[in-house]
């Protein structure tokens, strides 16, 4: 998978913007706990340990939001999903079709549509059978 | 080796293999009949393939075999057995007279079931191997009347005329494919090849002229590249066609510009061109490409180099 130099700067930014902020959701947290426990007559008031700062929030949000956008864009290669695309991938080998693996397929390209020209329904049998006779004799006389 | 990597091995070789590679494929036989039996669709595609594989080299013992355990499964009744069933018959019939009593057969479930597609397309395929041309082109047309949007009857049937040089008949039935398929740019380019055969062979008698039957080549294949991108056998017609074109002196109303067909014909050499050194340098993108077919074009391009 092959990033654009951009799009890697803005996954290495926001990544970092990201772990900023939980950093700081972190300490905010901490902060508040020690705070309260230190001054144990502010026990009636509301706690404020469960709300974070505003600016802690829209950090974290902007920072996801600048991730999505970089892996979004960092230009992996995308499959063909024209016809003319993935029958010239086919028809020049660097594809093969579902079922097979490469090792086997090495060496035989195989069109979209080779079942219109090989018509397996319409096998003649005995034609083969007979070439590979004759093959195999002319094996034999080599 | 398990039976995805046996399957693969039999779907990546076609239906037309050459001797070695049925052979490599036949002698497989031992080694899937042992696996157990896991009675899974790829199992009995495996089953089917090496059916026909141990039929093409012989080997009649294994193909038994293969053919006890399919009708054991999917019962003699099946369509697709008794077609595998009538192969295998056809294969060890050692006469004439054997041959005609499997027709003999094949005449009997038509007559039961018409639309056993399997067995009337075997039936056919015997007729026309028993040089009975006429009786297997007219049982094809029934069979199209029957079914008629069966692109591989149709192929077949435009194979058979092409066979008895009926072009116009053959165009007709690629072109009811392309009906059916339009996006078969292999089709496509075997248009352009009837084409430009007919144009070879002086127009074919019909009322289309050699020139128009050249355009119209250069059209279908021009269409088969437009499908599929580098198309080394569209490329290959264009530039046939073109070279035709541009010698042929003009007989009548051209519709395709002259420059445009020089352009064509040397857009179509810078395409072969780079097919055929990608290929022989090694290129990933290249390598894919049949090594016949380059040699074919590295030849059409030497010739072409040699006459200017």
């Amino acid at each position: 998978m092959s990033r654009s130099a951009p799009s890697k700067v803005l996954i290495a930014f926001s990544s970092i913007l990201l772990a900023h902020a939980c950093y700081s959701a972190h300490e905010h947290s901490l902060l508040s706990t020690v705070l309260q426990s230190a001054t144990p007559s502010a026990a009636g008031t509301p706690t404020t340990g469960s709300s974070l700062p505003l600016d802690i929030t829209l950090e974290t949000l902007v920072s996801v939001a600048l991730l999505l956008v970089g892996i979004v864009s960092s230009g992996w290669e995308l499959k063909p999903i024209s016809l003319r695309k993935y029958a010239g991938l086919l028809e020049s080998g660097q594809i093969v079709p579902d079922g097979m693996d490469a090792k086997s397929a090495k060496g035989k390209k195989k069109g979209l549509f080779d079942g219109l020209e090989e018509r397996p329904g319409f096998l003649d049998i005995r034609k083969q059978r007979k070439e590979f006779a004759d093959w195999i004799k002319q094996q034999d006389d080599s | 080796m398990s039976l995805t990597s046996y399957l693969s091995r039999f779907v990546a070789a076609s239906t037309h293999p050459s001797p070695a590679e049925s052979l490599s494929l036949s002698q497989l036989a031992p080694s899937i009949l042992n696996l157990t039996i896991s009675d899974t669709p790829e199992q009995w595609s495996l089953y089917e393939s090496l059916l026909l594989s141990a039929l093409r080299t012989g080997d009649d013992t294994s193909a038994r075999l293969v053919l006890q355990r399919l009708s054991d499964r999917f019962g003699n009744s099946n369509a697709r057995i008794m077609a595998l069933q009538g192969m295998y018959d056809e294969a060890i019939a050692t006469n004439h007279a054997q041959l005609e009593q499997v027709l003999k057969n094949y005449d009997d479930v038509i007559k039961d079931d018409p639309t056993n597609v399997p067995i009337a397309k075997r039936r056919i395929t015997l007729l026309h191997h028993l040089n009975k041309k006429p009786e297997a082109i007219a049982a094809l047309t029934a069979l199209l009347d029957l079914n008629p949007t069966d692109a591989e009857a149709w192929a077949q049937l435009a194979q058979y005329y092409f066979e008895i040089a009926m072009y116009s008949q053959a165009i007709y039935c690629l072109e009811e494919v392309l009906l059916i398929l339009p996006n078969a740019y292999n089709v496509h380019a075997r248009l352009g090849e009837i084409n430009y055969i007919v144009a070879d062979s002086g127009g074919g008698g019909g009322k289309e002229s050699i020139l128009e039957r050249l355009e119209a080549s250069l059209r279908w294949y021009l269409r088969s590249v437009e499908l599929c991108d580098g198309y080394l056998r569209g490329y290959y017609g264009i530039k046939m066609v073109t070279a035709k074109l541009m010698q042929t002196k003009a007989s009548g109303q051209r519709t395709i510009a002259e420059e445009k067909v020089n352009k064509l014909n040397s857009v179509a050499t810078v395409h072969l061109n780079d097919i055929v050194s990608g290929h022989e340098k090694g290129k990933k993108e290249f390598v894919g490409y049949d090594s016949v077919e380059v040699a074919a074009a590295k030849e059409l391009l030497a010739a072409d180099d040699s006459s200017t």
